[in-house]
């Protein structure tokens, strides 16, 4: 058996440059690149960082299937596995001999790292980041290492069975993943790579034992199901269904029987799509529920061919008689052509948006919205997304990061002056201020998607790019909105800037100044702010975090600074940690408190948390059908 | 006719199994992606599940239905039995071709097919809309393939010939003006795959054509070269060495990319319009004309500090260009920098400096400060550096009117003025404050020249100030603290320092801060905090609490990141003030108390404390 598990070994050597490499090939140039006593332990060991995106874990991942791929498929393909099952050594020595060499280098590779991310950040003597390196969290992290190398290990060890073929289920349980996550973002764990991400409590490294036990009981599986395959009965049953296979009846059973599998999962499919997507709120509301009945109506005008649900056939008209009239305002906002007929799909029906609009496509939900004068402004607002789409040849969306303030703002700022919502505006207005003057931001948080989501509440790209964009229109002029969009899709336009960086070419490509915009924002704000003291003082401020847990209940209380009007509401927010998508947070609604009206509990399933580390953030709505005061996110944990 | 037919019932024949499997598949992911986009938040259209599959699904695929019919038939050698038949090389290679290009054109028409009849149910679909849907997927599907097939016939070089493809188009895309996304076959699957209903895209169609044709004839010529020989020859399978040294190059190209970064070029950062005032490598934006005599004013004087600046540290290099912005919302003596991402962007800064209190002498040192850590790559914001650079920002701005040192006089009736003070400028700076940081840099600097003169100083501030070699050599030669005894006797400096200040008088009044958490509900935590004074609060004096969360690791917390809870200090009376359950048991938080008055802003306390 040692005999065996040294010839694997050396057999795998090559393995172990490349290894070495992949962990510790930053020893080569980091060095003569970077001042060393300037570098701290986790700028060098990013892996470690906060919430640090899974990029490790996928490589590490990528290492340990392609040694995994080494093991058994070349030995079974070239006919040497019979070599070995000649040797006087059991089939489960054989492969045991395989796995353990296997890993060896796998976790060579994860010594090596620790020592050569140790040993370039032992240089920092400085005052606060020079103790940065800490025995529990590289141990900890280390052991957590070990063990997803072992998880990806065993999972490649499975693929290898199907050879190439084996990417293609993994593939397909990644998706399901990611839908999963869109869905029901509690269930983001099921992302192996997650388990590599670091989250911190206190100075601790927190290890999610769930998940960590969920997928090393299904890598165990895993192998058990390799071992069958590689050494045991079912390479017998492979090969006796490969007879059989072979045989006319054979392949006609086989793909009777595929066929039949894949017509279930089609009706499966169509089954749950013509019910229609299911976004139960989790606030809970005491307003009759209205439904978008399946049968649909389609009508047509100068500028959309609109579908609607049959039984809101009078609420669509009172707008449909409208939409051309917001097309043309739009259009005069922005100085654009007409462009081509847009679609509008008024069959929408979400609780996480009013509206989506993409190309030439939009949908506008009409379930639930009463109120004619929003219904114009959703509307509108969604048109502008189209133009700015067409306008910017679709560079606004590869720009992101940068762009998300100013699709959602400049879209906000033309609708409201095209269909114009003063009680809606002043109230955007005041939340908007108060979050800026309470939390002290700076334009440079807006601009920033990152930074914003890392901090602040993401619904602010719509009050607070509205106030950039008048600012915009009030420093730059009036065309300013709709010849930045065509400025992004202008010939030669740099691409993939940092937000500052993108804003500054785009502004200078048309006379602009940032700086001047950005001042203009700032007075434009401390105005605001000026003006809509009333409505500011009368939001709250909210403190308060996970207090304890009620069984399967985690209770999340906030406490208020001020009485409040009692028609307030409260919610928090929840999320997993700063990078998370706004279609990744969970939203659950508080109750006062009847005999502490400055207090609220908002009490939270266990389920919903995405992980025994995340983020919350408290939230205060004075207008239903407005914009929420929200607190920073702050991290808490499960107790 | 007859021959292709054997061949293809041959080619079904041995792969029928897979293809059937492959085709239960399909069916799966298809339905796995309709049921994602019915139950997506932010599905725009059905027909999203067949842009996803495209994208996706039809690539890994196509490599694995590659690897079968191509690369397997070469690798095991049983394409010679194929060669010892009566048939043409060529009518191997057609067939096989043919049924790959069937598989996949298949698999997209019924992803199509399944998204449309869905997509029916709600969306006004089009004909015209879906034939645009549809010759997009299918010449995808025709150019993919022919690329696929081709590269299989390329044996043990695929996979590297497959990464050094992948590594130029990430780099031409990164480096250059050409967007792989909007290229041929990328183009064809783009976001405007599914979206666009009217435009035909004619580009990436005859692109993508051509690719396909392109690609075709290099397989065509592989397969047939010398008899079929070189494709033969490249079967071989590649030596565990061989792979292991792809992978090694593959390394140093990714280490070499990490190293040269390539990205595309701006133009460097400058103001646009008429309202700035320019000097040489400067410029600063006044908005509004009535602030064009005080922004000429400061450019004039910060273009001489700069010019001095240069002088006395003996740079080569000309400071970067320097931007001064107004920015009437900031406090008189809030300055804010600016990063700004490229090279040649020079620095950036923000100033109030059209309000009546603006000290702009305060705010030259900080902007020589500024320039100077850009002058040695942030050398000079190294902490054992720090105090040099403010120091000799202070002095060549402040020549030898020495400024107040009164709030250096604060931090040493709690501190020896020590060297080691000094080379922990960074704990200075948070326990008391960034502006008594500074004044006790600035006092120092005043100290060393008292005690060495002027040109001693100037030659350790060069040294150390000096343009840092690059990496790891920058850390060789003598450390900041025996630069700093060499240049002077250390016992006379601590010496002259600690008189400087013991008769400065620092205009804070001696006040007392506390700070304690208390337990609220369950892991709730509040902080109570509280000033007291000897004597009565001065009238105009505000006290504030500034907060953070920290992380795990210990790093420097700028202002900006501190939250603050201001009260004027008369206000706060014997009870103090509370923070409600911000934070929570376990947390690593960053407390400070901090009192304004007219000399300045001083902390009282600050404390990095993990709560119980």
């Amino acid at each position: 058996m040692r005999a065996l598990y040294l010839k694997e070994l050396r057999s795998l050597w090559p393995f172990l440059v490349l290894t070495s490499l992949l962990m510790s090939g930053d020893l080569i140039h980091r060095p003569f690149m970077e001042r060393l006593d300037e570098q701290t332990w986790e700028g060098i060991a990013s892996y470690l960082r906060a919430g640090e995106d899974g990029t490790f874990g996928w490589v590490f991942a990528i290492l340990a299937v392609c040694i995994a791929y080494a093991a058994f498929p070349r030995e079974h393909d070239e006919g040497t596995i019979r070599f070995l099952h000649s040797l006087p050594v059991r089939r489960p020595l054989i492969f045991v001999a395989k796995v353990a060499a296997g890993l060896t280098i796998v976790w060579t590779g994860v010594g090596l790292l620790l020592l050569t991310d140790t040993a370039q950040s032992v240089w920092n003597t400085s005052s606060f980041e020079g103790g940065h390196w800490r025995a529990d969290i590289a141990l900890t992290h280390v052991a957590m290492q070990v063990a997803f190398g072992f998880i990806a290990y065993a999972h490649g060890l499975l693929g290898s069975v199907l050879r190439r073929f084996g990417i293609l289920p993994y593939a397909l349980v990644l998706v399901v993943a990611s839908i999963l996550k869109d869905v029901f973002p509690p269930a983001a764990w099921i992302d192996p790579t997650e388990l590599l991400v670091a989250r911190y409590e206190g100075s601790h490294l927190v290890i999610a034992w769930g998940p960590w036990i969920a997928h090393g009981f299904v890598a165990l599986v895993a192998l058990a199901t390799a071992y069958a395959a590689w050494m045991g009965p079912a390479d017998r049953i492979g090969a006796g269904l490969g007879r059989a296979g072979a045989t006319l009846a054979g392949k006609l059973a086989f793909g009777c029987g595929t066929a039949l599998a894949g017509v279930g999962v089609l009706a499966l499919s169509a089954l749950v799509s013509s019910i229609g997507p299911s976004d139960e709120p989790i606030e809970p509301t005491d307003e009759p529920v209205e439904v978008a009945s399946i049968d649909t109506r389609q009508a047509r005008t100068a500028r959309y061919e609109v579908t609607y649900p049959a039984n809101l056939e009078a609420r669509a008209s009172a707008l449909i008689e409208h939409i051309d009239a917001i097309h043309a305002g739009v259009q005069r906002e922005l100085g654009a052509d007409v462009g081509p007929v847009l679609v509008a799909d008024l069959t929408e029906t979400s609780s996480e948006h009013l509206g989506i609009a993409s190309w030439t496509h939009l949908r506008v939900g009409l379930v639930g919205e009463r109120d004619v004068v929003r219904l114009h402004h959703t509307f509108a607002h969604e048109t502008v997304h189209a133009f700015q789409h067409r306008l910017s040849d679709l560079r606004q969306g590869d720009a992101e990061r940068a762009t998300h303030f100013f699709a959602e703002g400049s879209a906000e700022h033309v609708a409201f002056r095209v269909a114009p919502n003063g009680p809606a505006h002043r109230q955007a207005r005041a939340v908007a201020a108060a979050t800026w003057a309470r939390h002290r931001m700076s334009s440079d948080d807006l601009i920033d998607e990152r930074a914003l989501r890392r901090r602040f509440d993401t619904s602010l790209v719509y009050s607070l790019g509205d106030r950039w964009s008048a600012a915009l229109a009030s420093t730059c002029g009036d065309a300013a909105i709709g010849d930045a969009l065509r400025a992004m899709a202008r010939e030669g336009a740099p691409r993939d800037l940092a937000p500052r960086a993108f804003w500054e070419d785009t502004l200078r490509a048309i006379g602009c100044d940032l700086e001047s915009v950005d001042a203009a924002f700032d007075a434009l704000m401390d105005a605001d702010a000026e003006e809509l003291t009333d409505v500011i003082d009368g939001l709250p401020r909210l403190g308060g975090g996970v207090a304890g847990r009620d069984g399967a209940t985690v209770r999340v209380v906030a406490l208020l600074d001020r009485d409040v009007d009692p028609s307030m509401t409260f919610f928090v927010r929840l999320r997993s940690d700063p990078d998370s998508e706004d279609t990744e947070t969970i939203t659950v609604r508080g109750q006062r408190d009847p005999d502490a009206p400055r207090r609220v509990v908002h009490r939270v399933s266990r389920a919903l948390i995405p992980s025994s580390r995340f983020q919350l953030q408290l939230c205060a709505l004075d207008d239903p059908r407005g914009w929420p005061f929200c607190e920073t996110w702050q991290w808490a944990s499960v107790p | 006719m007859r021959r292709l037919g054997g061949l293809l019932l041959k080619e079904l024949w041995q792969h029928g199994g897979v293809l059937l499997l492959l085709a239960a598949f399909v069916a799966a992911v298809q339905g796995i992606l309709l049921l994602g986009s019915a139950v997506g938040p932010r599905t725009i259209t059905m027909l999203e599940a067949h842009a996803t599959f495209t994208r996706v699904f039809l690539p890994l695929l196509g490599i694995a239905l590659g690897h079968r019919l191509v690369v397997r038939e070469y690798h095991a050698h049983t394409q010679r039995f194929l060669e010892a038949l009566p048939l043409y090389r060529g009518e191997v290679l057609v067939t096989k071709l043919g049924l790959g290009l069937f598989v996949l054109a298949g698999a997209v028409t019924v992803s199509l097919a399944f998204a449309a009849a869905i997509a029916l149910v709600k969306e006004p679909l089009t004909w015209h809309w879906l034939t645009l849907i549809f010759v997009r997927t299918q010449v995808f599907a025709l150019t993919l393939w022919s690329v696929l097939f081709t590269m299989g016939l390329l044996g043990r070089w695929r996979i590297p010939v497959y990464l050094a493809m992948g590594l130029v188009l990430v780099f031409l895309d990164q480096g250059t003006d050409f967007e792989v996304a909007r290229f041929g076959p990328f183009g064809l699957v783009s976001e405007r795959l599914i979206l666009e209903r009217h435009a035909a895209p004619w580009a990436e169609l005859g692109t993508s054509l051509a690719i396909a044709a392109i690609a075709l004839g290099l397989g065509v010529a592989l397969a047939l070269l010398d008899e079929g020989s070189v494709a033969e020859s490249l079967a071989k399978p590649m030596s565990r060495r061989e792979r292991v040294a792809v992978g090694v190059v593959l390394c140093f190209a990714l280490i070499a990319w990490d190293v040269v970064d390539p990205k595309h070029d701006k133009a460097p950062f400058d103001f646009e319009g008429d309202a700035v005032v320019r000097r040489e490598g400067l410029a600063v934006l006044y908005l509004d004309e009535a602030n064009r005599g005080d922004a000429e004013a400061l450019a004039d004087a910060i273009a001489a500090d700069l010019a001095r600046a240069h002088d006395a540290l003996g740079y080569e290099e000309p400071f970067g260009p320097v931007h001064v912005a107004l920015r009437t919302t900031l406090e008189a003596d809030g300055y804010e920098e600016v990063e700004l991402e490229g090279e040649d962007d020079g620095l950036l800064v923000r100033a109030g400096f059209s309000d009546p209190a603006f000290d702009a002498r305060a705010f030259r040192a900080w902007v020589l400060e500024r320039a100077i850590e850009r002058a040695t790559d942030g050398r000079a914001a190294f902490e054992p550096n720090a105090w040099v650079r403010t120091g000799a920002a202070a002095l060549l701005v402040y020549g030898d009117e020495a400024p107040d040192p009164g709030l250096a006089a604060f931090w040493a009736r709690h501190r020896r003025p020590r060297y080691a003070a000094l080379e922990r400028f960074w704990r200075t700076e948070e326990r008391f404050g960034p502006e008594v940081a500074s004044a006790v840099a600035t006092s120092a600097a005043f100290a060393f020249v008292s005690v060495e003169g002027e040109p001693a100083w100037r030659a350790f501030a060069s040294e150390v100030l000096a343009p840092p070699a690059p990496g790891v050599f920058a850390m060789a030669g003598p450390s900041p603290r025996e630069r700093f005894e060499a240049a002077t006797d250390a016992a006379a400096f601590e010496a002259r320092w600690a008189a400087s200040l013991r008769t400065a008088s620092s205009g804070v009044p001696r006040a007392t801060a506390s700070l304690s958490i208390e337990p609220e509900e369950g892991l709730l935590r509040s902080v109570r905090w509280g000033v007291r004074f000897r004597g009565a609060p001065p009238p105009d004096a505000f006290c504030a609490l500034l907060h953070a969360p920290l992380g795990p690791f210990d790093e420097v917390v700028t202002p900006s990141d501190l939250s603050r809870e201001e009260v004027p200090c008369a206000e706060l009376g014997e009870a103090g003030s509370r923070l409600v359950g911000r934070y929570s048991a376990a947390d690593r938080v960053l407390l400070a108390i901090e009192l304004e008055v007219p000399a300045g802003r001083v902390r009282l306390l600050a404390e990095r404390r993990e709560l119980d």
